[in-house]
């Protein structure tokens, strides 16, 4: 039975998935792709912007700016699809009976799928610029599945506010810009003020991309504090967002 | 003739005053802060990028914070202005199909709107320049000169993307990427002659930087800018506005067509 209803939701999710890709805001073929080469667009700005200042000091520096910028956009347009799932579904929260994190599960799965395509042309690049394959590399499997806990936790917060305070869109917006400042996409973190490096060292998308980066170009396996405290965030915030997402979704319904 | 046509042009501005008050209501109708909110998001901002980039990015910039500032306010006053403007025909469908007012009015009143804001952040600009004791020399009459072209761009700019936006579904996408792409390529917070010198040039023509350039010159640095940005100045404001007026008017009947 229970079986039986995960495969009902799974298919709810990949249709809802579909409709979001298809339709949107946009035409079906720049719709797809759009989100795909967003981040090579912003690698090639800040390569071109900042290969004077950076290209000597971090190896392969291009593959460097190229992870966080996928990264980035995972973490970006995840918690910022899931921030509007509640709202945005609004007929259908009305009128099914499908649980409510099937709509966030369902944003953070259309992030990943974009990510998954962005990673094509990312090993395209690899190849280019001669990265040697590693067996560390596989270590960037369970760094994305502990940021896609991570995400689905923030984004059931996200979208349990924006039903009862719609400025959070433009407040996470704001966020979502500083910390593209920093999460030293584009410079190295050693290059920054001794408490400036203690703030980063706790900021979860940093912690991915570096130990993404760790990975791909460093064939090392990030150390075990990395490891620990993205696992702290994920865990902690799937709590979190599974505690408010109960206590905020039970009269969710008459708000919206 | 000429009384009843500055009569109703003083009636439109009535009612892009009436609408920049819906949205302004409407962008904070519930944030607790409110329009307070718009004099301190600069603010944070420039917090922000001088906490992280105090050790490198920053060298050889005199009153880093300041200077971050000056070009953040300009380029929120034309990125936001102009991606806000850019759905106003579309927003205001409604509103478009039942009067009979002048199409511009609804991408005006987002521009509007957003010099306003700018209006109000320039009043953290001015504790700041304070705070870092800043002097003004006469030059700094370049600043609201260079405003006043800043917007007369704007304008324009925002008269042609609100007529992209009617005819292609991908124009707020795109436009939102190259907003992100300018964001970098407009010398914000580094300094850019350590750039690459490609880069250099290129960046000396995005009319985004030429309107920052001209303000951190006069305002803060108290020297009268290089020709090659006033000329620049002058040169983008015209053009855009005279293009972004003809598309405007050349395609303002298609658009109703289309929508």
């Amino acid at each position: 039975m229970a079986d039986k209803n995960t495969r009902q939701y799974i298919f709810v999710i990949r249709q809802l998935a579909r409709r979001d890709v298809t339709r949107g805001n946009s035409s079906k073929f720049l719709g797809q792709i759009w989100n795909v080469i967003n981040p090579f667009i912003h690698m090639i700005t800040m390569v071109l912007v900042f290969s004077a200042i950076f290209e000597n000091s971090i190896p392969n520096y291009r593959i460097y700016v190229l992870t966080g910028t996928i990264i980035y956009s995972l973490y970006n347009s995840g918690t910022t699809g899931a921030m509007k799932a509640l709202v945005g579904n609004k007929r259908f929260l009305i009128r099914t009976r499908i649980p409510m994190n099937v709509f966030i599960i369902e944003k953070v799965y259309v992030a990943f799928i974009h990510m998954l395509y962005s990673l094509i042309g990312y090993v395209i690049l690899l190849i280019i610029f001669q990265v040697p394959p590693n067996p560390c590399m596989l270590l960037v499997i369970p760094d994305i599945a502990l940021s896609l806990v991570l995400i689905y936790g923030i984004g059931k917060i996200l979208a349990v506010i924006n039903v009862y305070f719609a400025d959070i869109q433009y407040f996470y917006r704001i966020l979502m810009v500083l910390f593209m400042y920093g999460s030293a996409i584009f410079y190295s973190a050693d290059r920054l003020a001794p408490a400036v490096q203690a703030i980063i060292n706790v900021n979860p998308i940093y912690i991915s991309i570096t130990m993404a980066r760790n990975c791909v170009i460093g064939a090392t396996c990030p150390n075990g504090i990395m490891w620990l405290t993205l696992a702290c965030y994920a865990v902690g915030f799937y709590l979190l967002g599974s505690y408010v997402f109960k206590k905020g979704t039970q009269d969710v319904v008459a708000k919206l | 003739m000429v009384e009843s046509n500055s009569e109703s042009s003083g009636q439109y501005f009535h009612v892009i005053r009436e609408l920049t008050r819906r949205e302004i209501k409407r962008k904070y109708a519930r944030s607790v802060l409110g329009v307070l909110w718009s004099v301190l998001n600069p603010l944070l901002y420039m917090a922000v990028v001088t906490f992280v980039f105090s050790f490198f990015l920053s060298k050889g910039i005199e009153n880093y914070p300041a200077y971050y500032l000056t070009g953040n306010i300009i380029f929120s006053l034309l990125a936001t202005g102009s991606s806000t403007a850019m759905t106003a025909l579309k927003d205001n469908r409604n509103l478009m199909l039942k009067t009979k007012w002048p199409r511009q009015i609804f991408v005006l009143s987002r521009d509007y709107t957003a010099l306003v804001n700018f209006l109000l952040s320039c009043i953290s600009y001015v504790v700041v320049l304070i705070i870092f004791q800043i002097r003004i020399e006469w030059m700094a009459i370049l600043f609201p000169i260079d405003i006043f072209f800043a917007t007369l761009f704007l304008i324009g700019l925002s008269y042609a993307l609100s007529i992209w936006d009617v005819f292609m579904q991908d124009a707020k996408n795109i436009y939102g990427t190259a907003i992100m792409v300018i964001r970098f390529l407009s010398g914000l917070f580094y300094n850019v002659d350590t750039m690459a010198p490609g880069v250099q040039t290129f960046i000396s023509f995005n009319p985004f930087y030429v309107f920052i350039k001209v303000a951190r010159d006069s305002v803060l640095y108290a020297r009268v800018p290089d020709m090659h940005y006033l000329v620049q100045m002058i040169l983008w404001s015209v053009g855009m506005f005279i293009f972004g007026s003809l598309i405007f008017r050349y395609k303002e009947n298609k658009v109703m067509e289309k929508l």
